[in-house]
């Protein structure tokens, strides 16, 4: 039996901020979260402090792929849930290496910034990349989908195929499913069975081995959490503030709903803990 | 702030993490005071140490192999098993033996199962920036850090073939490839977004596994799977 | 007579510091003045040419790429061509390019390793530090090359049979071969340090005083010629057999040694510039020198070879097929003449395999040349000749003296 510890659930906890962006168009575009994370990193690319973005852009139904973003065009064109993409970390290495990037930035789901930020701190291989990684963003993570299955399960019950898919968004207890223009609420029960199985015993709701750590709460709609997980997390988002990129208030008020959800999610790793393991 | 003392010794292996250690000693020679065969007139001269770094596994038939062992753990306040062979026996699990001139050493094992060891780091070789990075969290006290590898101290055996008997074949593998990424001899390839094992060139590092998010994951919580 | 005594002041250990693996060194002394010695491995021994027996191919190109962390392309390469032998493959052009190429870069890797043991015997004390930190700069920056074109800078995972499993960008290899002549120029300010008799010790004095005229071995100033050096000419025989006294002393070691028709050969940089290049270097200072000269000639051969390899052509041989046979593969390993034999069965996986190391033939060399000397020169000399003891305790009888 696995005995979970259910202290220290959301890891090192340097400073919690809600953001959103200030730049009109990036907010357009993200609606739902306030774009936080897509103006971060425009700041971080703008101000040469990162030479590429690394993360996944959805090219068709759930299918991700690694992609390098150079500026605030190519973010917004990544930009989206990346929650139901898992890009392969070979990918995202070929990618670094093929542009031959010194500085990144990986935006990427608790499971990849732990791999990447073991490979940092520990790089055991002498193929690692890891002092190439300058911060790694962890979206908040509930579990990824086995997309195939996902995918015909929707084409077999609602008759939804996947290039009509536009866009996915957990909203409360409802999985919207945006589809050509319509809006399907699918409640979150129904789909849990199309968690990929390793998801379901994964404890990291956050992503404790970022530096940042990104995601949103049902009570502050319109607006990003942010996690700085060590003061060189703390001094970009300060920094984004300052040059007008962040608007930023204090957000400690909010950490315990975050909370909320990562004990959720381990006691549903720990449920099903017993049957798989 | 007084250097940390360490002791390195290899107890038989093939050089190789004797190296990527050498080569840490420019960055590590602050707050390091390192104690290595390639560098000293005497190794393993004073009473006590606060560190003794061993690599290579133990010769099981050679008795004055594990006296050494043994009296190295007498020596450390913090032992560490350093490279895949001193960690969970790596290459040295395939010696069976019969070869001349000594055809009796016939078997080797990980240091554990001779002495507790306090941290375990696999890899074939783990690097130089390895060495440092070890050196840093152990000094800074970073326990969640140093975590996967004072549990993987306590195991005795980690490979390719456990990654997929525990994380692939239960299903709870997700695909992301680091796998693929942490194999020192190219044996993981993925296909169809699972980890692949070609099993005759999994040489049983054991590197793969602490890489994998899941099972690092419950590694740390614990966990034995 | 006198008893026997270690050479250094006694280590609980009892082993000799700073060469690659342990032993034992005894010197029979009178009067400071060593009149025999002995040099005993006593690591255990791994077993690796059993332990690949029935195993495929690839596995044992990984295997014995893990004899040495040192020289592992040396065993890569002489075991890869010793199965294609077996096979009747011969690998494309680029390959064998390849493996040359990374064979001299660890072949610096391996001279540079021996510079840092022996400079606290050549190198006066004041200005180790400073040399011992400037050889592992140069140590990680030509890894580098290994590590991009072998897949890793220790145990490089794309040396295979057949060739290279995996083609180098075209722009990686141009990177590279454009960084080597500042690299270079790194080390011609290392070596003119090295050499410079203002920062050599007493020791290396004594050691240029002292000739030491040897039988050589080498098959080629670079790769490796396995038809030059016929294997069937080597015998090689237990420790124990080759010095029966004392008794007690000699059970202990676990290496075989080597000989060359039936003659004690030196087998290394030395013999290599000796018999391929004018290099007169028979003192015993002349092994220091030899190490140095080979990584000046190592550079020249790589850039020559950067300009050789063409990408557009293949790296590995496509649709090989393993069936029984016999191969030998000889390479120049960075401490000499390195000898792959290997029997496959009929599935094509291994059914024997023998390896004779340089250091084999070095041993009886090693013990006769550091006779005379005082003892402090003799322990360097001894470390000069650079005696790897991982790759020497695995090694098998061929034929009975």
């Amino acid at each position: 039996m696995i005995s979970l510890a259910s202290d220290n659930l959301l890891g090192t906890v340097f400073g919690v901020y809600l953001a959103r962006a200030k730049d009109e168009e990036i907010r357009k575009i993200k609606v739902a979260s306030g774009g936080a994370v897509t103006a971060l990193l425009t700041y971080a690319l703008e101000k040469g402090i990162v030479d590429g973005v690394v993360t996944a852009k959805r090219i068709k139904g759930l299918e991700g792929q690694a992609i390098v973003a150079h500026d605030k065009k190519e973010l917004l064109e990544a930009a989206g849930n990346k929650w139901s993409i898992v890009p392969f970390a070979a990918r995202m290495k070929a990618k670094i290496e093929e542009e031959n990037l010194q500085r990144v930035a990986l935006v990427c789901l608790p499971c990849q910034a732990q791999f990447f930020g073991q490979m940092r701190d520990f790089p055991l291989l002498e193929t690692d990349f890891g002092e190439r990684i300058k911060y790694i963003i962890s979206l908040f993570c509930m579990g990824t989908f086995a997309f195939e299955a996902f995918l015909n399960y929707l084409r077999m019950k609602y008759g939804i195929k996947a290039e009509q898919i536009k866009d996915i968004a957990l909203k409360k207890d409802f999985l919207e499913i945006i589809y050509d223009d319509t809006t399907l609420a699918l409640p979150i029960e129904e789909v849990y069975s199309y968690l990929q199985a390793g998801c379901l015993v994964c404890t990291d709701y956050t992503g404790t081995w970022s530096d940042i750590s990104a995601g949103f709460v049902e009570s502050e709609p319109g607006w990003t959490v942010l996690i700085a997980r060590n003061p060189r997390a703390e001094e970009l988002i300060k920094n984004a503030e300052k040059e007008g990129y962040l608007e930023l208030k204090e957000g400690s008020h909010v950490i315990g709903e975050v909370l909320k959800k990562a004990r959720e999610k381990l006691a549903r790793a720990q449920q099903n803990m017993m049957y798989l393991l | 702030m007084e250097k940390l003392k360490v002791l390195h010794v290899d107890i038989g292996g093939c050089e190789g993490c004797n190296v990527s250690i050498l080569r840490a000693f420019p960055n590590v020679q602050d707050f390091v005071e390192l104690n290595m065969k390639y560098l000293a007139k005497k190794t393993c001269a004073e009473d006590k140490y606060d560190m003794v770094i061993i690599t290579g596994g133990v010769c099981m038939n050679e008795p004055h192999i594990i006296e050494k062992v043994k009296s190295l753990r007498e020596k450390a306040s913090t032992l560490v098993a350093f490279g895949s062979c001193a960690t969970f026996g790596g290459i040295l699990r395939f010696c069976r033996g019969g070869q001349e001139p000594r055809p009796d050493h016939r078997n080797f094992q990980p240091i554990n199962s001779v002495v507790k060891v306090d941290y375990s780091i696999p890899g074939c070789p783990p690097t130089p920036q390895m060495v440092q990075s070890f050196f840093k969290f152990f000094i800074a006290g970073d326990e969640r850090r140093l975590r996967l590898f004072k549990v993987c101290a306590d195991i005795k055996k980690l490979s390719g073939f456990d990654l997929i008997d525990d994380i692939v074949l239960t299903g709870l593998c997700i695909g992301c490839g680091a796998c693929e990424l942490s194999c020192p001899t190219q044996a993981i390839k993925m296909i169809d977004k699972r980890p692949n094992l070609i099993a005759e060139k999994c040489i049983r590092c054991g590197t793969c596994y602490v890489r994998c998010p899941r099972a690092s994951q419950l590694l740390c919580m614990g966990g034995k799977i | 007579m006198n008893e026997f005594k270690s050479t250094l002041d006694y280590i609980p250990l009892e082993s000799i510091t700073r060469i690659m693996g342990e032993a034992k060194l005894v010197f029979q002394q009178e009067d400071g003045i060593v009149q025999d010695a002995f040099f005993i491995s006593t690591a255990p021994l791994r077993g690796f040419e059993k332990l690949v027996i029935g195993k495929d191919s690839l596995f044992t190109i990984k295997a014995v790429m893990r004899i040495c962390g040192v020289c592992h392309v040396a065993h890569a390469n002489a075991a890869a061509e010793a199965i294609e032998n077996a096979v009747g493959i011969s690998p494309p052009r680029n390959a064998l390019l390849m493996r040359e190429l990374l064979g001299l870069v660890n072949r610096i890797q391996t001279h540079t390793l021996l510079l840092i043991m022996v400079s606290a015997d050549m190198i006066v004390e004041g200005k180790r530090n400073e040399l011992i930190f400037s050889l592992i700069r140069l140590y990680d920056k030509v890894s580098d090359y290994l590590l991009k074109l072998g897949g890793g800078a220790t145990h490089p995972p794309y040396l295979t049979v057949g060739g290279i499993s995996k083609v180098p960008k075209w722009s990686v290899l141009n990177h590279l071969k454009a960084k080597l002549s500042k690299i270079e120029k790194e080390w011609e300010n290392i070596k003119y340090f090295l050499l410079d008799e203002d920062n050599l010790t007493e020791i290396a004095d004594e050691l240029r005083a002292k000739m030491v005229r040897n039988e050589f071995l080498a098959s080629d100033l670079f790769f490796g010629d396995k038809y030059k050096v016929p294997f069937k000419e080597i015998q090689t025989i237990p420790y124990w057999e080759y010095r029966e006294e004392p008794r007690k002393l000699v059970n202990e070691a676990t290496v075989m040694v080597a000989f060359y028709k039936g003659k004690a050969v030196e087998v290394g940089p030395r013999a290599r510039l000796i018999l391929f290049t004018p290099f007169k270097g028979i003192s015993l200072f002349g092994l220091y020198a030899a190490r140095i000269l080979e990584i000046d000639l190592a550079f020249e051969r790589m850039k020559e070879i950067f300009n050789n390899i063409n990408i557009k052509e293949p790296f590995r041989r496509q649709n090989m097929i393993f069936g029984p046979g016999r191969g030998i593969g000889v390479y120049e390993a960075p401490r000499g003449t390195l000898f792959h034999y290997v029997e496959l069965d009929e599935e094509g996986k291994i059914s024997k395999l023998k390896i004779v190391t340089p250091t084999m033939f070095n041993i009886p060399i090693i013990e006769s040349a550091v006779k005379g000397l005082t003892v402090e020169a003799a322990e360097a000399a001894v470390r000069l000749f650079d005696p790897c003891i991982p790759c020497t305790t695995h090694v098998e009888y061929i034929q009975k003296n």
